[in-house]
């Protein structure tokens, strides 16, 4: 008796303790909880993660209640005790195939009717496309069939079906925004198609969902929903060449800096309007307008950037961003480059 | 009669079955003390065929699968189904000598069965012959293992095939030398059965990869 | 003196190093087994532990991310295939002959290989962070194209397939003999549906090995040809696809997680049968279910890929066969439930393990029946609640019913108890550090947190959660070093245990604890699926008064012959490691290459070990054959 006593106040101890914790730890913003949904897609399936949730606790509650209650009531208490011997009970046994039986039927079928609904090759309608490509480690996102390259945030307006064609050149990735959408697979050799819907404005947080190496880790992504005006204004702005940096300014002397080949720069990127013509890594003709950088590893701003350009391996180890040594003065001066492509 | 006579009785009899179990252990052939009545090689061998099963059809299922993705040109136009049909029929042949050379040492005619025995050997190795004649061909056309994925299957497939026909082409040898030096009587068999069993495995898979790489 | 953890009480076997070497008693084999796989449990531990560490504050600098990857690839394939198969094994083929009234299994030498391919397979796939330029880093499940040789240039994925293939033909030799051995040797009168459950389960599982390990040995030889020679069976660049290594992977990966709980379901049921003095309820559902688990789990592996694109149809039908393996599965949780209803239960350690099972895999098998709801699987895969639902019923499944297992059988394999004290603190830590490492996980996967990654910012949420994970990981490694020194400590006590301590119901608590190398000097007869049970307390029993009759030892003296013992299994499995060496550093020219290109031939160079190791495996193989079986 003295064990199970124990047990009980064990059990109540780590109730307590997680009741507390739970409401401790509400205070902390959660991005990419699944739970907290906005858009009409993930709603539905946060109500039905809630609907067989509650089925399993309550299944669980039944099924552990009798345990401890058996454990507990039929101890033997007599060392020659012999329990009467029960082989089994067909009615019993039927009963308790029968409603599990049912119980999955209806989950079943509601399984079905979400798929319907919120599947990846269901989008509500046609609106505007957009094509998503995963790289070893950044996401790439292009408009107007492919005549706008961007990079990291994934611009979408309120209130329009986007439809999102997943490709990927290297190894298998994952598109996935939770509080928009579920995800889904980008896998070599395939065009996978997914979409997204909402009228909620704001920014929502990506992230890549299937171990493709090194730093998968850190293949962050965002989502801006924006007003169709924002929207526009900003599809109009990346669709502009870059701005010429002042002349004799140090950005001036960073975009030098940035198209001599032996900074390896151009090798990779493009910049619209210059020589800089390299597709391994991303556009960086309005790379000031992003959020984020280092695959959205870091946020956008001249600290990160320097950051960045000192020493990409140190902030992401593995990075396929492989650059020559640069003084500081020479990551001024790139990074005041960096900071004038709006 | 008393439980405890019955219980030595039934003690008795169950040490009688364990002495008679462990006697035959010693001999090549375990007849029926067995629970199902077949020996346990026997048994092992129908398990292990049913598990090989599944290996070639994973590897059919690769190849059906990476079928359609070539041109003629690159692979498929180029198989020579001649040779093929002639291979198959070499095979089957070998399967019926292997039959009769069962037959022949349960008839306790042991030359009979060596001679059977080594002629089952020797249409595996024309077998053989033949497939490296067909791969040999590809090769002068340019179709090597690493080609195309359709090359890849078909070389995958029928290599691993060919691979088991060698296997079974040393089992008949042994098979033959144990013979030679007086280890396979009438009494005593099974392992030709099994040897048998083997062969007409590996034969069955090869019906069922001429039928999907040739025929369909 | 000390006292040799290893030695147990003599038997009619010879002692020493060289009769463990080229024992073929199935008992030694079982023993051999449940050791090594335990060192590799505890390997898998502290890789574990790496892990948690790691992941115990966000940003963390404290391991790299190409040696986590390496972790985290090595506790995943260390913990399936080198430790719960293995733990299984090892009890398998300890008990199942004892339990059938045979002497031994099927075939002794077989049996003996299978452990030395195992262990070799184990070293070989550790060697890998020695020799191989790192260990594999592409996931347990080495999804193409990520661990092909343009993402994984070193020999670490090559070490992977290797192994894997070694202990593939491990298993299924494992799986052979089992099948036979159940199938051909059971005593007089034990028909297969008075079959021990825990025999039940252990031929289920080689049945799921032997069908199910074809799949994955076929994938491992494609993914080999596309490193070493430049074949495109997953390379979509030349026609190949990534989604054909999914296929063939989860077609044996989904039944190789069924083939790790179902002995673990086989053990539960003896051992909460015995310790309530009662049948289990139901015994023809339990072995239907078995059966219908079986079947069923061939029919729904892409449940593994709902989200890679497949067409609704499929994910509809793989979705609804997953519901179905839901019903015979609840249904053996009732049945438990019956068994302990009304009994008389001894609660000690081993019982307090299998009754907290019962609770533990429902929480494992409702976040599973979750999981198959598609668009929620959608959310949720990939996530840390996929790792909490599978570590539920691995770990707080299977290695919750080994527990049991071990400290119920442990008296009978040794002849000592496990100490009791020690056990339930055992009991106890595990039970706390796993609700706080593994039901968390479920929550911070909801949360957003995928898994696979080596680290994670500081402002997703995740942080406290992680914590409170790490924590409970080293609790539950606390209570692995109390149920180690206990292991120790009780192997010094004095050997008191008699045939049955427990007042069991199957024919091993009818013999000696430990038995003697033939097991059984003679038989009683076999009615029901609890022919000890029977003969003590049935109506035809005049033992009714006195249970402590039966003993079929024989006194420990009973001239009955055993097979001889055998160094060809070792010789052929030195033979294969050799072999898959010469595979992973030949093909393409290095030291233990022969340089061919003059040749003219599409290989380069000829592996000079691959040559060598087919040597050494023919000269096993005539070794082998040479020997009488005896």
């Amino acid at each position: 008796m003295r064990l199970l006593w124990t047990k009980w106040s064990r059990l109540c101890a780590l109730g307590i303790a997680s009741l507390s914790l739970f409401g401790l730890a509400s205070c902390q913003s959660t991005p990419q909880d699944i739970l907290a949904p906005f858009s009409p897609a993930a709603e539905l399936t946060a109500n039905l993660f809630y609907f067989v949730f509650w089925i399993a606790v309550i299944i669980f509650i039944f099924v552990e209640g009798l345990l401890v209650y058996f454990v507990i009531r039929y101890q033997r208490r007599a060392e020659n005790e012999h329990p009467e011997q029960y082989h089994g009970n067909t009615k019993l046994e039927i009963t308790w195939t029968v409603i599990p039986a049912l119980i999955l039927v209806i989950v079943f079928f509601l399984t079905i009717r979400a798929m319907g609904q919120v599947g990846p090759t269901s989008p509500p309608g046609q609106g505007i496309p957009v094509r998503v490509i995963g790289h070893q480690w950044w996401w790439e996102v292009q408009y107007n069939d492919g005549k706008v390259k961007y990079a990291t945030d994934l611009h979408i307006p309120a209130g329009q079906v986007v439809n999102v064609q997943l490709t990927s050149e290297n190894v298998i990735h994952s598109f996935w925004v939770p509080s928009l959408m579920g995800k889904t697979d980008v896998v070599p050799g395939y065009t996978n198609t997914t979409w997204l819907y909402t009228d909620k404005i704001g920014e929502y947080s990506g992230q890549c969902a299937e171990f493709c190496g090194a730093q998968h880790a850190n293949m962050l992504f965002k989502v801006i929903v924006q007003s169709p005006a924002d929207f526009d204004a900003w599809l109009k702005n990346v669709q502009t060449p870059a701005e010429e940096p002042a002349p004799g300014s140090e950005a001036a002397r960073g975009k030098e800096m940035f198209l001599n080949p032996k900074n390896a720069c151009i090798g990779c990127h493009t910049v619209d309007g210059t020589a800089a013509v390299g597709v391994t890594g991303p556009n960086l003709t309005h790379v000031a307008s992003r959020d984020c950088i280092a695959g959205c590893l870091l946020p956008f701003d001249h600290s990160n950037v320097v950051k960045w350009l000192t020493d990409p391996q140190a902030v992401k180890p593995g990075t396929l961003m492989r650059i020559p040594k640069l003084t500081p003065d020479e990551v001024d001066a790139l990074s005041a480059y960096m900071e004038s492509l709006k | 009669m008393s439980a405890v006579g019955k219980l030595e009785q039934g003690a008795h009899r169950a040490g009688q079955a364990l002495e008679t179990v462990v006697d035959q252990a010693h001999s090549q052939e375990l007849h029926a003390a067995t629970s199902t009545g077949l020996d346990h090689r026997k048994l092992v061998m129908w398990v292990f065929i049913a598990s090989e099963t599944i290996f070639f059809a994973a590897l059919m299922a690769t190849y059906l699968v990476n079928r359609g993705k070539v041109t003629p040109e690159d692979g498929p136009e180029h198989l020579n189904l001649a040779v093929a049909s002639f291979n198959t029929f070499i095979l089957l042949f070998s399967s019926l000598t292997m039959v009769m050379a069962l037959q022949a040492i349960e008839n306790a005619k042991k030359r009979r069965m060596i001679f059977l025995l080594a002629a089952t050997a020797l249409w595996g190795f024309v077998f053989l012959g033949g497939q490296v004649y067909e791969y040999a061909e590809l090769i002068a056309n340019g179709i090597t293992f690493d080609s195309n994925v359709w090359s890849s299957s078909f070389f995958a497939l029928t290599g691993f095939h060919g691979t088991h026909v060698f296997v079974g082409i040393i089992w008949i040898c042994m098979l033959i030398i144990r013979a030679l030096r007086g280890g396979i009587t009438e009494n005593n068999h099974l392992a030709v059965e099994l040897g048998g069993l083997y062969w007409h495995f590996v034969d069955l898979v090869w019906v069922v990869l001429f039928t999907i790489i040739y025929l369909i | 003196m000390a006292t040799n953890v290893l030695a147990l009480p003599r038997t009619a076997e010879p002692t020493g190093i060289m009769s463990w070497i080229t024992t073929v008693d199935h008992k030694r084999i079982g023993i051999l087994y449940l050791v090594t796989a335990v060192i590799f449990f505890i390997i898998g531990g502290i890789e574990a532990l790496i892990i948690r560490t790691q992941l115990a504050v966000p940003s963390s600098t404290l391991v790299d991310p190409a040696t986590y990857n390496q972790v985290f690839t090595m506790h995943g394939t260390t913990m399936v295939f080198l430790a719960l198969m293995p733990l299984n094994s090892g009890f398998g083929n300890y008990f199942v002959p004892l339990m059938i009234g045979a002497r031994d299994m099927a075939f002794p030498r077989l049996n003996s290989l299978g452990y030395w391919l195992f262990l070799f397979g184990g070293l070989l796939l550790y060697s890998s962070f020695l020799i191989g330029g790192g260990a594999p880093d592409a996931g347990w499940f080495g999804y193409a194209p990520l661990s092909e040789r343009a993402y994984s240039p070193t020999h670490g994925i090559d070490f992977w397939i290797l192994s894997l293939q070694l202990l593939g033909i491990s298993s299924i030799i494992g799986g052979l003999n089992f099948i036979v051995t159940i199938l051909n040797m059971r005593a007089p009168g034990m028909t297969l549906n008075r079959l021990p459950l825990f025999v039940w389960g252990t031929l289920v599982t080689s049945l799921l090995a032997i069908f199910a390990i074809p799949s994955i040995s076929v994938a491992l030889f494609l993914l080999l040809f596309d490193r070493i020679f430049a074949t495109s069976f997953y390379l979509p660049g030349g026609s190949g696809d990534p989604l054909l290594w999914q296929h063939l992977f989860w077609f044996f990966g989904h039944p190789e997680v069924y083939i790790m709980i179902m002995p673990s379901f086989g053990i539960i049921s003896e051992v909460l049968a015995t310790n309530s003095r009662k049948p289990i309820f139901g015994y023809a559902a339990m072995a239907f279910a078995f059966a219908g688990i079986s079947f069923v789990s061939f029919t729904v592996w892409a449940h593994h890929m709902f989200a890679v694109g497949m067409s609704p149809l499929a994910d509809a039908i793989f979705a609804g066969m997953s519901f179905v393996v839901g019903v015979p599965t609840g249904i053996k949780i009732f049945n438990w439930l019956g068994t302990i209803w009304r009994g008389s239960l001894r609660v000690n350690t081993a019982f307090l393990f299998a009754a907290g099972f019962i609770g533990q895999f429902t929480i494992g098998g409702l976040g599973g029946i979750m999981l198959a709801v598609v668009p929620v699987d959608w959310q949720i895969t990939d996530t840390y609640f996929v790792v909490g639902h599978f570590h539920y019923t691995l770990f707080a499944g299977t290695v919750l019913a080994l527990f049991a297992g071990t400290y119920y059988w442990f008296p009978k394999m040794t002849g000592r108890f496990l100490n009791e004290k020690l056990g339930q603190i055992h009991f106890w830590l595990t039970m706390v550090g796993m609700t706080m490492l593994f039901l968390t996980m479920h929550y911070v996967g909801v949360l957003g947190m995928p898994r696979r990654i080596y680290t994670y910012g500081p402002s997703m949420g995740w942080d406290l959660w992680n914590l409170i994970e790490t924590i409970g990981a080293f609790i539950v490694a606390l209570g692995v070093l109390f149920f180690i020194i206990n292991l120790f400590k009780s192997m010094r006590q004095k050997a008191t245990a008699t045939n049955d301590p427990w007042d069991g119901q199957t024919l091993e608590w009818a013999t000696s604890s430990p038995p003697p190398a033939y097991n059984f000097a003679s038989m009683i007869p076999v009615n029901s699926p609890r022919p000890l049970w029977d003969a003590k307390y049935g109506p035809h029993s005049e033992f009714a008064s006195n249970p402590k009759k039966i003993d079929l030892s024989g006194g420990g003296n009973a001239n009955v012959h055993l097979p001889n013992p055998s160094i060809w299994p070792l010789v052929l499995t030195i033979g294969l490691v050799i072999i898959a060496i010469g595979i992973i550093f030949g093909f393409n020219g290095g030291a233990l290459a022969l340089d061919i290109s003059s040749m003219g031939m599409a290989v380069q160079s000829l592996p000079i070990a691959f040559a060598g190791g087919i040597v050494v495996f023919f000269i096993g193989l005539v070794g082998w054959i040479a020997q009488p079986a005896g």
